[in-house]
């Protein structure tokens, strides 16, 4: 794995991101103008975007915790690199880590839940037309008992 | 025989005009004439024609480059957050640096041109045409430099374009997009050195530059990929914001044409409950009436006591 890293850096040009197939996996490469690059290897299915966008957040991170200035005295295989195994680890469900995905998803879900709510918003119109109906029926034999009622009671005097 | 006139030497002068405007750069015309004056009058035609063919040349080229920096000012001004004409505006660019440079170099040629003629001839016999000269090659110049004022601006005005859309893309995601801006200042910064070096004096430009920056170009270009594909996911992300506004929207029209039909209902089952505690009283006092009436008993009886006389009176 470091030695097809190795490779692809030194093929690679400059300000330039590339994605090499490898096998069965694909490796991204970002190689920044300061001649800083970062290499993400994953399988097929990862999305080209959020893999770069990871190696953007990982050599930030790296330039801030090491500066420029002390690149040429690491030592390989010594350099502690903490944020490195949380950002993988986070990054290992592409949907959740990567804002502009997980904004994608949380927007298709209220998407549904609107169009579901316009459903039942429907229904209720319909009850409503219902009742609406039956209500008006309901105040006008209401009326009508209420003038048998009177006129009931003003005849008694016939009898 | 009528006396003749020897115009030899007006026929000869325009042979050589048309000699000189036809072959213009061919060493023929050198080799028809013997006399020193004739040749040098044509050799000095030969290389007025080809100055001023030069001269046309680079203005006709200068105006086309022109036409096409104004067309990349309105596609830089034109820039919004859904109209990106990125492959245009890039080729464009590129298109107009191409002929700037050769334009660069033709004005250098034309300069070259218009000092060899003139140091082979005598001096004093060239002064007017040589001061001609050199004011064209003058007015190209200033031409070429102005143009490339405006194409630089052109390219400002795109950067500025660019950080508004960069910094609106941000207000919708929180990842900061700040590598996408540090390729194109250091590609217009050299466009910058280079302009402003070539404004002053007609340099050179060698191929080896012109090599670099088209590879430059090409780096742009890949970069422009994983941009491209951050700017559909925000463009589809904002399309999806929109319908949803949308959509409640009209969820809220309809909550409030239901919102009519729900006092209708109510104004209804009100009118009926007036009714029917109305009917109940009635009722109420009707049953009164019947069941506690003395008048009503008296009457009732009264009644039957006079169909009970009638019956008896009638048998008897």
């Amino acid at each position: 794995m470091d030695f097809t890293g190795k490779l692809i850096v030194e093929r690679s040009q400059r300000c330039n991101r590339s994605k090499v197939r490898e096998q069965a996996y694909i490796c991204h490469c970002y190689i920044r103008g300061d001649y800083l690059a970062g290499i993400c290897i994953s399988d097929d299915e990862y999305p080209d975007r959020v893999a770069q966008t990871l190696l953007n957040n990982i050599l930030d991170e790296f330039t801030k915790e090491y500066p420029a200035s002390s690149w040429s005295s690491l030592q390989p295989g010594q350099v502690q690199f903490k944020q490195l195994e949380s950002d993988l680890a986070r990054y290992q469900d592409p949907k959740q880590a990567d804002a502009m995905m997980r904004i994608q998803s949380e927007i298709d879900e209220t998407k549904g839940i609107l169009s579901q709510t316009m459903d039942s918003l429907l229904q209720r119109g319909e009850k409503l037309d219902d009742l609406v109906a039956r209500s008006d029926a309901l105040s006008a034999q209401s009326k009508a008992f209420y003038q048998t009622a009177k006129k009931t009671n003003r005849c008694c005097t016939l009898l | 025989m009528t006396a003749s006139r020897d115009r030899t030497n007006e026929f000869q002068s325009v042979v050589q005009l048309m000699r000189g405007r036809l072959s213009n750069g061919a060493a023929s015309g050198a080799a028809a004439s013997a006399s020193e004056q004739h040749s040098q009058a044509k050799a000095r035609l030969h290389q007025r024609s080809q100055f001023n063919q030069l001269a046309r040349r680079v203005g006709a080229d200068l105006k086309s480059t022109c036409a096409k920096v104004e067309k990349l000012a309105l596609l830089a001004k034109r820039q919004s957050l859904f109209d990106d004409r990125v492959p245009e505006i890039q080729e464009l660019t590129y298109i107009v640096r191409q002929d700037l440079n050769a334009l660069n170099q033709a004005i250098g040629s034309l300069q070259e041109v218009s000092r060899n003629g003139q140091s082979q001839f005598q001096q004093q016999q060239q002064q007017q045409s040589r001061t001609h000269s050199n004011s064209v090659v003058l007015a190209l110049q200033t031409q070429l430099a102005n143009m490339s004022d405006r194409f630089r601006n052109v390219l400002e005005t795109r950067t500025e374009t660019l950080k508004q859309n960069a910094a609106r893309r941000e207000q919708f995601s929180a990842t900061s997009s700040t590598v996408d801006l540090l390729a194109k200042p250091s590609l217009l910064a050299q466009d910058d050195e280079l302009h402003r070096t070539s404004s002053d004096v007609a340099i050179d430009m060698s191929g080896a530059e012109a090599n670099w920056r088209r590879q430059q170009q090409a780096l742009l270009d890949q970069n422009e990929d994983y941009l491209n594909s951050r700017a559909d996911t925000m463009r589809n992300i904002e399309q999806t914001m929109v319908d949803l506004g949308q959509i409640f929207q009209q969820l809220a029209t309809i909550v409030r044409e239901q919102d009519e039909m729900v006092q209708r209902i109510d104004a209804s089952v009100d009118q009926t409950t007036i009714n029917v505690e109305g009917a109940h009283a009635e009722l109420l006092k009707f049953f009164k009436t019947v069941s506690s009436n003395r008048r009503l008993m008296l009457k009732v009886f009264g009644v039957l006591i006079v169909f009970f006389v009638l019956f008896v009176v009638f048998l008897s």
